[in-house]
């Protein structure tokens, strides 16, 4: 790792006003992904700018259709929600089951979000919910928000404050995970929203994508017989090691059934 | 299942043969007591950071490391050129093989850091130390190689075509060095005459030996030589290496290791970073650390297996067994350690006809050199690799001839009557009852429910396959240990032994053995390894210390009381004959006139009894087993899932039933690893290592783990050492692979398919499913 200049601020305005000061700065949040790349020399922030003192992003709200979760809220938290679970438990289920424990009290929802790793869980959730991407400057609706591999429409300088996700009628997720690493080769998160069905896939490709066939043939019947047949197109979808596009492909339908399964459980 | 543990009690006077004791280090190491290379930290010591290299096959052209010396804190940057410069040679291989015309093995010298060309991803090129770590890390930055790209090879099938890449011109056609066993003609008249031949190419994957301490080493100028502190199964080994590569006397290196994170063969012999830490205490007379990231750990650590055959099986009209014609092409990697070539040129032949009668074998064994890590000592080191081909060559041969699989095995053990049996390669099986482990084993595993397990599978949507495996260790290599002990006046009884515990539980069950010769409370006794200047011996490689360290153990037991005795004798004005030993005590026999142990020690004038016991078995032991595994495989995704497994080993007489029990379960998970997701992968085209993290290279989790039931078979005690024992550290991963394999492919059998190489991934599994498309 190479040295860095460590702050920790402990308001909004605060990050804000070092992160425009520090142009080869990054902003921390839990540091799953970062600190990593930085001990392997990858990344070398002139700064850290630690979001972890600023009380205003953590916590969970549910008002009444809508559950809103600080950016700085932990994996864990929202896993163990006794409120999570009952108003959306796909997005607790989800929680449970990214990384592994150590991650899940370390990682949070907004540095997932910002990072928009193409395998991470959460922007499944985002999307696949519909949800609402607050930040210090503006609201951005989650299908403004991911932008390709590694992007997102963050501006510099621009801070993830809470993520507020409507609550669907029904919903699950399904992943297939990596065996090694255990992140998603392919998740589905599918919803029921009550004015129509998301299903939203991470792992597949570069980016979180909608499966616009899907939903439609669900809003007709929401089965898993009815996704059964629809087959996604490999092209631009991701190969690596562990599973060619063709092989992802194939498992966005098999997920996807199995999401519907859930969601009727 | 795992039997009804004993709580350890230090007062007990004994903890008897075959209990199961818990495991008295497990204190110390589950609380954070442990003494791991990474916790010594020296006064004044400075660190060491690796430049390694980025290609798999390149020249030199020019090694700049001005700017790397200028940096903050940086005390010394050395290239190889620099190591001459000071005498440092290179870590010699053993001269025990040969190439085809008879010279001797070739291939490139293991210099400490890159001579002139690189020849494999992740080879040291330049050492730098600095008074810190970072400081170190930021200089290697600042190194300035040039290097000129050359054509590399990864895969030893290329590696041996006439157009491939040279890697070494002592080894034309980059075979470094060849081995045949067998006659030839013998198994031509048998593949003419045979009824069916099964034939067979497979790859035995390579794989990652995933110790979970990463290796770490520190060189400490210490009264006029140097102490390497580091983890390591062999430490006299070590020591030896370090007199060879600084043309010195191996005296004047002390070799010591603390507690291991695990070895499984990795941490074996001496690797070009304890050279460089010894180096740089010598030249800077300072203590000098380096400790290795997990990624360094990938690059540059030895790897396993990674063998290619060509195998043909021929068996007359009722399945029994005519000859077996194996042709290997082991990948050594570039720079060979010191066991990369004994493992597929030796050992895996020493059991390739396993635990079957072959009237007639034919070997062929290339190792060829090529742009990779070196291959070396892992868990089983060539038996794995010998047993799964042959139990997958008797599993496709029993499909090919629709015979039962447990059938056609009963038909081809060597029997009862047959031993000691002479195997084609000079060796002699002492003992063993294929035939009961395998009965014993199906009953176990409930072999003949499986018809309704698979239809429950069915009824879920999943396929379910079952697999047997029977197989056969060997293990003694170089069996000779000495062992001495020493009885103090304060009654501490301390036992001195050159092999090396990394995590298997000597320190336990030497303890038991001591308790057991000399009947006294197991909380006297202390156990000395990883010394070189206290204990020397061959180390902990094989399965062998309880074979050969155990034995020397009891005999120093026994040395004692004879030797008490004597002085016993002395002491009481008696004569030797007439004292009995028990309990700690020698006494006049029919009187009450009786000394300590610590009371005898007390009256010499050293103020203490040693002895020393050198002991050698007679001839190497063979350890067998069966095991079988069922598998269910979710046809939707490919995924294969663990769901029985069951094991019968015959490891001879058990000292401590709980380790072997664990022993035998670590092995299976890393067996079934192997199965279904480990894979060492280096990128054909450009050498590159692809599974350089744990992110991408697979190791198996205890969740994915059915409860697993290990029986053992313990009426057969081995003829050839004092304790009857037989070696239990890797019957668990010989027998795994191929019961795990064996299963996937019964479950793939209904689509036609007789064979598909490990790893079981997924997507692999899923294609086979499709008929391969």
């Amino acid at each position: 790792m190479h040295a860095f200049n460590y702050h920790r601020p402990s308001s909004v305005n605060d990050a804000a006003a070092l992160a425009a000061k520090q142009a080869e700065g990054k902003l921390l949040a839990g540091g799953q992904s970062l600190v990593q790349a930085m001990k392997l020399r990858l990344a070398s922030p002139s700064d850290l700018i630690d979001l972890g003192a600023i009380g205003d992003l953590k916590g969970i709200k549910v008002d009444g259709g809508s559950v809103s979760i600080g950016a700085m809220t932990r994996h864990a938290e929202v896993a163990g929600s006794a409120e999570v679970k009952k108003a959306i438990p796909a997005l607790a289920y989800l929680a449970s089951q990214i990384g592994d424990r150590q991650v899940r009290n370390m990682g949070t929802l907004g540095g997932s979000l910002a990072n928009a790793d193409p395998a991470a869980d959460y922007p499944a959730a985002v999307l696949g919910l519909g949800a609402t991407v607050v930040t210090n400057k503006r609201k951005i609706a989650a299908d403004d928000f991911f932008k390709g591999l590694y992007e997102t429409a963050l501006q510099p300088g621009e801070i993830i404050t809470q993520v507020s996700f409507p609550a669907p009628k029904r919903a699950a997720y399904v992943k297939f995970k990596n065996p090694a690493s255990r992140f998603a080769i392919v998740g589905v998160f599918v919803a029921d929203t009550g004015k129509g069905v998301r299903v939203a896939v991470t792992g597949a490709g570069p980016s979180v994508f909608r499966v616009a066939d899907m939903e439609k043939a669900l809003g007709a019947k929401f089965a898993p017989d009815a996704v059964a047949g629809i087959k996604v197109k490999a092209d631009g979808l991701n190969t690596d090691l562990h599973a060619s596009a063709e092989y992802r492909a194939h498992l966005v339908t098999v997920m996807a059934k199995r999401a519907v399964e859930a969601a009727l459980k | 299942m795992t039997a009804p543990q004993t709580q350890f009690d230090p007062a007990s006077a004994r903890f008897g043969a075959s209990r199961t004791q818990k495991r008295i280090e497990d204190d110390r190491l589950l609380t954070g007591k442990g003494l791991y290379s990474d916790d010594r930290t020296f006064p004044g010591q400075a660190w060491l950071v690796l430049v390694r290299s980025p290609y798999a096959h390149a020249d030199i052209a020019s090694i700049d490391v001005s700017a790397a010396r200028e940096a903050p804190g940086v005390l010394a940057a050395w290239s190889m050129q620099d190591l001459r410069a000071d005498g440092v040679g290179h870590i010699p291989f053993p001269p025990l093989f040969k190439q085809a015309d008879g010279s001797p093995m070739e291939a490139p010298p293991r210099t400490p850091l890159a001579e002139g060309r690189v020849y494999y991803v992740g080879q040291p090129v330049v050492a730098i130390v600095a008074e810190t770590r970072e400081q170190a890390q930021d200089a290697a930055e600042l190194v300035m190689v040039d290097y000129q790209e050359l054509p590399c090879v990864a895969d030893p099938r290329r590696a041996v075509q006439p157009d491939a890449p040279q890697l070494w011109p002592g080894a034309p056609g980059n075979v470094s060095a060849e081995a045949r066993y067998g006659d030839a003609a013998a198994v031509d008249a048998a593949l003419a005459r045979a009824a069916h031949v099964t034939e067979l190419a497979l790859h035995n994957q390579r794989l990652i030996a995933m110790a979970l301490e990463p290796r770490c080493s520190i060189g400490v100028a210490e009264g006029g030589r140097v102490t390497l502190y580091t983890q390591n199964q062999t430490p006299t080994g070590a020591r030896d290496m370090l007199g060879a590569a600084f043309g010195a006397k191996p005296e004047s290196f002390r070799v010591v290791v603390g507690d291991i994170g695990g070895g499984f063969g990795m941490k074996t012999g001496l690797t070009p970073e304890d050279a460089l830490v010894c180096h740089g205490a010598r030249k800077l007379r300072r203590p000098v650390k380096w400790r290795a990231e997990r990624s360094e750990e990938f690059l540059g650590a030895h790897m396993g297996r990674d063998q290619h055959y060509a195998a043909k099986l021929a068996l007359d009209r009722d399945g029994r067994i005519l000859a077996l014609r194996m042709d290997m092409l082991a990948n050594f990697g570039a720079v060979p350690v010191g066991s990369t070539a004994i493992i597929p040129l030796a050992l895996g032949p020493k059991v390739q006809t396993t635990v079957y009668h072959v009237p007639a074998v034919d070997y062929r064994i290339r190792g060829v050199l090529t742009n990779t890590m070196a291959t070396g000592a892992y868990r089983g080191a060539g038996r794995p690799e010998a047993n799964f081909l042959m139990e997958r060559l008797v599993d496709k041969a029993a499909r090919e001839m629709k015979i039962d699989p447990a059938e056609l095995r009963r038909r081809n053990f060597i029997r009862l009557e047959q031993l000691p049996y002479a195997t084609h390669l000079g060796d002699w099986y002492d003992s063993g009852d294929f035939g009961r482990v395998l009965e014993r084993l199906l009953a176990a595993a409930d072999w003949k429910g499986f018809a309704a397990r698979r239809e429950a599978s069915r009824a879920r949507g999943r396929l379910r396959g079952r697999g047997l495996s029977v197989y056969l260790e060997w293990t003694g290599a170089i069996p000779t240990e000495t062992v001495d002990i020493q009885v103090d006046a304060d009654g501490t009884v301390t036992v001195f032994s050159g092999t090396q515990a990394m995590g298997q539980g000597l320190e336990t069950t030497y303890t038991q053995l001591v308790t057991e010769v000399l009947q006294i409370p197991a909380r006297a006794i202390r156990i000395v390894q990883g010394d070189t200047d206290r204990a020397n011996g061959v180390g902990s490689v094989g399965s062998r210390s309880a074979f050969v360290g155990g034995s020397a153990v009891v005999a120093a037991g026994h040395k004692v009381i004879v030797r008490g005795r004597e002085l016993a004798a002395e002491a009481l004005e008696a004569a030797a004959g007439d004292i009995e030993y028990r309990d700690g005590r020698f006494r006049i026999a029919g009187t009450d006139r009786a000394l300590e142990l610590a009371e005898l020690a007390a009256r010499q004038s050293e103020r203490f009894i040693r002895v020393s016991a050198t002991e050698t078995p007679s001839a190497p032991s063979w350890p067998n087993g069966a095991q079988a595994c069922e598998v269910e495989i979710d046809p939707d995704t490919g995924a294969v899932e663990l769901a029985r497994i069951a094991s019968v080993d015959d490891i001879g007489r058990i000292i401590n039933r709980m380790i072997v029990e664990g022993q035998v379960q670590g092995g299976i998970a890393q067996g079934a690893g192997q199965a279904l997701m480990e894979q060492a992968v280096y990128d054909p085209e450009s050498g590159q290592l692809l599974t350089g993290s744990l992110m991408d290279y697979c190791v198996p989790r205890a969740d994915q783990f059915p409860p697993m039931a290990n029986a053992f078979e313990e009426g057969i005690p081995c003829q050839t050492n004092l304790l009857g024992v037989k070696g239990c550290g890797e019957l668990g991963t010989i027998g795994a692979a191929p019961a795990v394999a064996n299963a996937v492919l019964d479950a793939l059998a209904e689509r036609g398919l007789l064979h598909l190489e490990m790893p079981y991934t997924p997507e692999k599994v899923w294609r086979a499913l499709r008929g391969g498309r």
